[in-house]
């Protein structure tokens, strides 16, 4: 299983948020954290926040290896965030 | 004899082959750089709405994108088929 995590954020901001979670969560930090700059990939997924500057609706989707969806979520509330439990779940479902 | 003419051709062809060899070296070259690299962004439908919640929905191929990570390594979505099931999260980020 491979994370692919996705923002609007520079190398530099990102490299920031790396260091934070390290800290926070200490153990390996094993998965990338992607540029999107100007949101086209984004754009591409429908996700985008119209009232931002660019930022995505919070938004995590479970690929098999097929390339297809079996599971999403997403939520135009940011508070509200698919839980670790609820990931898991759905990648048991794979085969 | 048979191949003095053939001489005498070639020799006023030098400029020719020259600027020849040139043009099809430069071919080459255009040919390979833009089919060596995936592009950054998306694959394909950058025309496509950025505001559509319900686009990738479950069941559907995951939109194949590359994008660079905070290192600059690129990453294509579809390089894990047939090898792992992604996560792909997209979060807000730096605020």
């Amino acid at each position: 299983m491979q994370i692919l995590a996705v923002s609007i954020d520079s190398p530099q901001d990102s490299k920031r948020f790396i260091r934070q979670l390290a800290d926070n969560y200490p153990g390996e930090f094993d998965f990338p954290l992607l540029q999107d700059r100007q949101h086209r990939v984004i754009d591409r997924y429908g996700i985008l926040n119209p009232r931002s500057p660019g930022w995505p609706h919070p938004a995590t989707y479970v690929v098999d290896r097929n390339g297809r969806v079996r599971w999403r979520f997403v939520e135009t509330n940011y508070r509200v965030r698919a839980s670790n439990e609820q990931i898991l779940n759905a990648l048991r479902q794979l085969p | 004899m048979i191949w003095e003419p053939a001489a005498v051709k070639f020799r006023f062809i030098g400029m020719e082959k020259q600027t020849l060899l040139i043009t099809i070296f430069s071919f080459v070259l255009l040919f390979f750089s833009s089919t060596g690299q995936a592009q950054l962004g998306p694959a394909d439908g950058e025309s496509l709405d950025p505001v559509d919640l319900n686009r990738v929905a479950v069941g559907s191929l995951a939109p194949d994108f590359t994008l660079e990570d905070s290192d600059g390594k690129r990453v294509t979505l579809s390089s894990f088929r047939n090898a792992k099931s992604v996560v792909l999260v997209f979060y807000r980020g730096h605020w």
